[in-house]
């Protein structure tokens, strides 16, 4: 009995101290006994230490490991813990960190405490580490150590990715506008006290949308990787090239002792682009345009020179691409202009400072008016008139037009139901709608909402379009001019024979009206035989195709003459009358 | 030869520290001086009877008269090897 008891009291100090963790009840009438193990006490500690990522351990004050998690031997290469129980936390690092380590212990016996090391795997391999070590405290005491290891390899690694991915493009590994912005700073900063100067290409595929389109991103993409390796075979070591937009490269050229040598690596980039690229079965052939900025002359900073290379590149364009241009002073003050009359035309906008005009359409033999179109004016309230010349390619190359667009169909709708309420003998009136209207998912709901607003007729709106606009656009403006057209909207085809004019695809537009260019009323006189034949030609398709036919442009009594013995029925024109105002309007039509 | 038997109750961190650290107890000694039975009371409960086992790890050495126990996992190595009376011959 006296060693039973001593059994007893020997268990109870091991349970106590914790060396043991399970206790035997005996079974009673001859049943097996039963195991309490104190493991189960803590299951939902122990779930979560088996599900976290972090290598945990439980250590003795002098480093030996009683409990390892699955993440910990996995971290070490071992397959169970039962191979890292008992080791000491020296033996996981290697032989150097034993100072260190020991030193971390003696402050861990303490307060918390974390160092990075590298730790060993069962190959002998190393592994950054975060250890961070706690004291376990019991009444004053510490009984044991706390050890969270974390791989920091992944971290590390991830880290170094973000790195890269925030000075690169993804696509073609080449630096990104962030990057450039960088190197450019520098390389200003380098030319300032070397007094050379910096050039900067501003490279934009030509075409590459259409291409894009037409054959998909993934050929979009292979496009993109090899120009940017073409771009790279033609510079140095030392300049940099870099993606900043979608078809748009940068080349930075530090000190470079004169600007035309940047002329030179830009004519050499032309070049390179000269052969098709190949890509599977297609040969397909792309330009490119480059505007060219040098600092300091068009600018002392990175936007500065970056703004001036982009519209550089902008007139390389205009100018016919595949090639390049230098910026220059007066294509900056261009710039500004477009940036003042962009910001005006915002807040014209806003104010309602855009009023429809309105110019009337006549019959050929009755001289009678039997339509109008109604033409946008910028009035600022100081009585000036804009030109639509100069603020309609800003407002399609913002998108501004949309919005102008949407904002004439409500004011000529509103306009033609005050001159219904006021019984006046109204005629149709056609508004302009621009591919970037038809483009817009909202067109159709907008203009069935506007004319029901106002309690339009179909008959008394019409819609005039050119045929350029439409010919790059696919299926879907014709869908919705369709649509217009069945509701019972009028379609004009406005500026005939200054497009493509392409037959078939005319054949193809769902349209009632023809209306001839102005330009073709613009001819020198011994132009005037041609002109006739073609104008001859165009009456005598539109017959063909049962669509009416009218010219505009018509200034003087004889083309007058002349467009009606050609057999066209509707003329418009300064000869009748000039766009006017809404109250001007109003009296013409008076009975 | 040592006789050394073993109670574990499945893979609890003190049963496997105990068999660690049996391990070391035995390190030094001839294979053929000692053998180790580890009995798994969570497999085979009715054993526990046998040598009265009360508390989860315990090392019986049976080959001694009257047997010996050592409760716990044999953290202190020496005081256990003292109290198995294992020493090198």
């Amino acid at each position: 009995m006296e060693t039973r008891l001593q059994e007893l009291e020997e268990a109870l100090r091991a349970l106590a101290y914790g060396s043991a963790d399970a206790i035997v009840i005996d079974g009673k009438n001859g049943e097996p006994a039963q195991v309490v193990s104190f493991e189960n006490a803590n299951l939902p500690y122990r779930v979560l230490l088996d599900a976290m990522a972090e290598g945990a351990a439980a250590l003795t004050p002098d480093s030996e490991i009683l409990y390892a998690n699955p993440a910990l031997c996995y971290l070490l290469g071992k397959s169970s813990p039962a191979d890292v129980i008992g080791l000491k936390l020296y033996d996981i690092f290697p032989e150097q960190c034993a100072g260190s380590l020991r030193t971390l212990l003696d402050t861990a016996n303490h307060h918390k405490v974390s160092a990075e090391f590298d730790c060993l795997d069962t190959e002998g391999e190393l592994h950054p580490a975060m250890l961070s070590l706690s004291p376990i405290q019991n009444s004053g005491s510490t009984v044991g150590v706390v050890a969270l290891i974390v791989d920091t390899a992944e971290h590390k690694k991830a880290m170094q990715h973000i790195q890269f991915l925030a000075h690169h493009d993804p696509l073609t590994g080449l630096p990104n506008r962030t990057l450039l912005a960088d190197r450019c700073q520098q390389a200003i900063a380098e030319a300032e006290r070397r007094n050379t100067q910096v050039a900067m290409l501003f490279i934009d595929l030509d075409r590459f949308k259409t291409v894009n389109d037409s054959l998909g991103h993934m050929v979009g993409d292979a496009i993109l990787g090899t120009s940017a390796r073409r771009i790279q075979s033609q510079i140095r070591q030392e300049d940099t090239v870099a993606r900043i937009g979608g078809d748009e490269f940068v080349v930075l050229l530090p000190a470079i002792s004169e600007g035309k040598d940047a002329g030179t690596v830009a004519s050499k980039i032309v070049s390179a682009f000269l052969s098709a690229i190949k890509h599977h079965d297609h040969d397909i052939h792309i330009s490119v345009s480059i505007g060219i900025a040098v600092y300091p002359e068009n600018g002392t900073d990175f936007f500065e020179l970056l703004r001036s290379a982009d519209t550089a590149m902008y007139q390389a364009k205009k100018q016919g691409k595949s090639r390049y241009v230098f910026a220059s002073a007066e294509m900056n003050k261009l710039l500004s202009y477009q940036f003042n009359i962009e910001q005006s035309f915002r807040e014209a906008l806003d104010l309602g400072e855009f009023v429809p005009y309105y110019q009337p359409r006549a019959c050929i033999s009755s001289g009678k008016i039997i339509g109008a179109e109604a033409l946008v004016r910028w009035k600022k309230p100081n009585g000036e008139l804009i030109s639509p010349a100069s603020f309609i390619p800003i407002s399609e190359e913002t998108g501004l037009i949309d919005a102008l667009g949407k904002r004439m169909l409500e004011m000529v709708c509103q306009q033609i139901q005050k001159w219904k309420q006021l019984k006046l003998p109204i005629v149709p009136v056609s508004v302009n709608v621009s591919a970037i209207q038809l483009r817009s998912d909202d067109f159709i709901a907008h203009f069935k909402a506007t004319t029901k607003a106002y309690d339009i007729q179909p008959h008394e709106v019409e819609v005039e379009i050119t045929e350029s606009s439409l010919i790059q656009e696919g299926n879907l403006p014709l869908l919705k001019l369709q649509e217009l057209r069945a509701i019972g909207h009028k379609i004009l085809l406005d500026d005939f024979g200054t497009g493509f004019s392409s037959l078939s695809y005319v054949s193809k537009l769902p349209f009632d009206t023809i209306k001839v260019a102005q330009e073709f009323m613009r001819y020198q006189s011994n132009e005037q035989k041609q002109i006739e034949v073609i104008l001859r030609a165009i009456v005598a398709l539109a017959e063909g195709l049962q669509k009416n036919v009218m010219v505009e442009g018509i200034e003087t009594a004889d083309q007058l003459e002349i467009v009606a013995n050609l057999g066209f029925d509707e003329y418009q024109g300064y000869y009748f009358s000039k766009p006017l105002s809404a109250e001007s309007f109003e009296k013409l039509i008076q009975p | 030869m040592i006789s050394l038997k073993l109670y574990i109750a499945g893979q609890t961190a003190r049963s496997i520290l105990a068999l660690n650290n049996i391990k070391k107890l035995t390190l030094d000694l001839p294979a053929n001086a000692y053998q180790i039975d580890i009995v798994d009371l969570l497999k085979n409960p009715e054993l526990a009877s046998i040598d009265a086992i009360i508390a989860i790890p315990t090392t019986v050495r049976t080959d001694s008269e009257p047997t010996i126990k050592v409760v716990g996992d044999l953290s202190n190595l020496e005081s256990a090897r003292l109290a198995l009376n294992i020493y090198n011959a």
